[in-house]
């Protein structure tokens, strides 16, 4: 009991700072960028979005809770629904901050890393075009949006908020910090029960546990992808986790956890069916699922009997 | 007109950026995440202050109270309320049984550390500290197991025993943790004495002994021989967190 309080307490506030920081920095875009911005930017350049977004996330160091409220917020404002997604998917995993903790938990073994980023950005792409190719439509949930009926911005919510019933640039920061606190509290619920099950899961799964659900080729992918979705680490850390089981399970295993834990987890499922219709996220976790499954598979297959460890 | 709801929602974050700020406050926050990560919780109690202060804006603007609007803010504020009931503390020897024991760490816990540890040639004993914990760690059983063997260590953790081990083998622990609470990973030094383990598990001991090839569930690995071993106070810190150590004040 006394290990689940702390647990779930850790992850909470683990999670907190950068969930602010993600509200934040999509308050910004809410009233700041002009609303057809984004949209026209991609407008002419559909062919090279998805390797546009899939980039960015080498450039923004966020992992998987903040990057949500942003991709609402690009969406939003016009990005392309599989842009977005190519972005949230591969935006946790290929930040530089992910990629060199990856590194120092795995120092003599740099293909980890290397296929890590590799999977990420891979397993992105093809979600992307997944969605580009069979979604149309608004994921958004309550149409384009909704904030509490009394916004203080002095206006009539129509696509996003625009500007404020103040003038000058003082009167927009204290709109963005007005929208920062709706929708930390909007999507900071969610996270908690996120949370909450993943901390119960984590005290209740012992490593033991683990090791005799899989040491197959695809049951061992299985059994870290679970591992990996319910236990919800920040993918800052999931490596040396992951580094504690290099013994145990054989390379794809390993990746399974590192590709899929950050794309995907019990708090940021939460997240997600926060601000996205139920249908889009159960798609969007189908395709990941499977992807991620059939690529750490293939790893098995091609590392042959070698076990991770070199 | 007065709006209750906006009165809520800025009494949450108020609440929730107060307890946040008592955490780091108080140093409960160590038992929760990394040092690193210190400067940004006390950023989101400050962040959520202003927040919340920003809601007052709202406090004359029409809007109905919500039921699930205010499930939504207990919810928010679940956290402050467990912590009410079960105070924070430090994970121990539920957690390292329950995560399992890593022998030989392999991941990069400071170099310099590493580096710095490995040159100690010194004659007479070499403690292993927590700044070095992992690093030592890694360089005596995974890195450069060869150049240790026969050197004189002390090193002091938490008594832990599992069914891989000898009747005379026991391992000294510290849990590391790399990013928050949920990811702490139990790392220990098998220890071998004639009279196995003289305390109950969980217990901290300070450990004395010689780097000596040894097996541990069947695979070679450099273990500790033990000739003393102290039962001491469990230190205020009882995490590592590599690299480097965290010593407040």
């Amino acid at each position: 009991m006394a290990e689940f309080a702390v647990v779930f307490i850790s992850i909470f506030v683990e999670a907190l700072p950068f969930l602010l920081l993600g509200t934040l920095i999509s308050a910004v875009v809410a009233v700041f960028v002009p609303d057809d911005f984004i949209a026209r930017l991609f407008a002419s350049r559909s062919r090279s979005a998805l390797a546009v977004a899939v980039s960015a996330g080498f450039l923004l160091p966020i992992c998987e809770c903040g990057i949500v409220p942003i991709v609402r917020g690009l969406i939003r404002k016009g990005a392309p629904v599989y842009a977005g997604v190519a972005f949230l998917l591969a935006a946790p995993i290929v930040n530089p901050i992910v990629l060199a903790s990856t590194y120092y938990a795995f120092p003599d073994n740099f293909a980890i890393t290397f296929l890590r980023a590799g999977l990420g950005m891979l397993i992105a792409l093809a979600a992307g075009a997944f969605f580009r190719t069979f979604y149309a439509g608004n994921p958004l949930r309550g149409g384009m949006y909704v904030l509490p009926a009394a916004c203080a911005c002095g206006r009539h919510h129509g696509a996003s908020c625009q500007g404020s019933g103040r003038p000058g640039l003082l009167g927009k920061c204290g709109d963005v910090m007005l929208h920062a606190g709706d929708e930390l509290i909007e999507v900071g619920k969610y996270l908690v029960v996120g949370v909450f099950l993943a901390a119960l899961l984590r005290t209740v799964l012992a490593r033991e546990t683990l090791l005799a659900v899989g040491q197959g080729d695809l049951t061992s992918v299985a059994a870290m992808m679970f591992f990996g979705y319910v236990v919800s680490l920040c993918s800052e850390a999931d490596a040396f986790v992951a580094a504690a089981f290099n013994y145990y399970f054989k390379a794809g295993a390993l990746l399974a956890f590192l590709v899929y834990g950050p794309m995907l987890d019990l708090k940021n499922t939460f997240l997600l069916y926060s601000v996205f219709k139920g249908r889009f996220v159960t798609t969007l976790i189908v395709v990941v699922t499977v992807a991620v499954l059939a690529a750490a598979w293939l790893v098995n297959i091609l590392a042959g009997e070698a076990t991770a460890h070199v | 007109m007065f709006n209750a709801m906006a009165v809520l929602r800025c009494l949450a974050l108020l609440v929730l950026a107060w307890w946040v700020d008592g955490l780091a406050d108080s140093g409960m926050v160590a038992a929760l995440v990394h040092p690193r990560f210190f400067p940004a919780v006390s950023l989101a109690a400050g962040a959520l202050f202003f927040l919340a202060l920003f809601q007052c804006r709202r406090f004359t603007k029409p809007e109905k109270l919500n039921a699930w609007s205010i499930a939504g803010l207990l919810l928010i504020l679940s956290p402050v309320l467990v912590s009410a009931v079960l105070p924070v503390g430090y994970l121990g020897a539920q957690t390292i049984e329950k995560r399992g024991l890593t022998v030989a760490p392999a991941g990069e816990y400071g170099g310099a550390e590493a580096e710095r540890f490995s040159r100690n040639d010194a004659e007479g004993v070499i403690e292993i500290r927590e700044e070095n914990f992992a690093a030592a760690l890694k360089e005596i059983t995974h890195d450069n197991p060869a150049r240790h063997l026969g050197k004189r260590v002390v090193i002091s953790g938490m008594v832990h025993r599992d069914k891989g081990m000898r009747d005379n083998q026991f391992a000294v622990t510290r849990l590391l943790l790399i990013c928050c609470a949920a990811d702490a990973v139990p790392v220990g030094l098998i220890c071998e004495s004639e009279d196995g383990c003289p305390v109950a598990e969980g217990a901290w001991v300070r450990v004395e002994g010689t780097l000596e090839e040894g097996v541990y569930m069947q695979r070679p690995l450099t273990i500790l021989k033990v000739t003393t071993v102290d039962a001491i106070e469990p230190p205020p810190q009882p995490y590592v967190y590599p690299p480097g150590a965290y010593r407040p004040e």
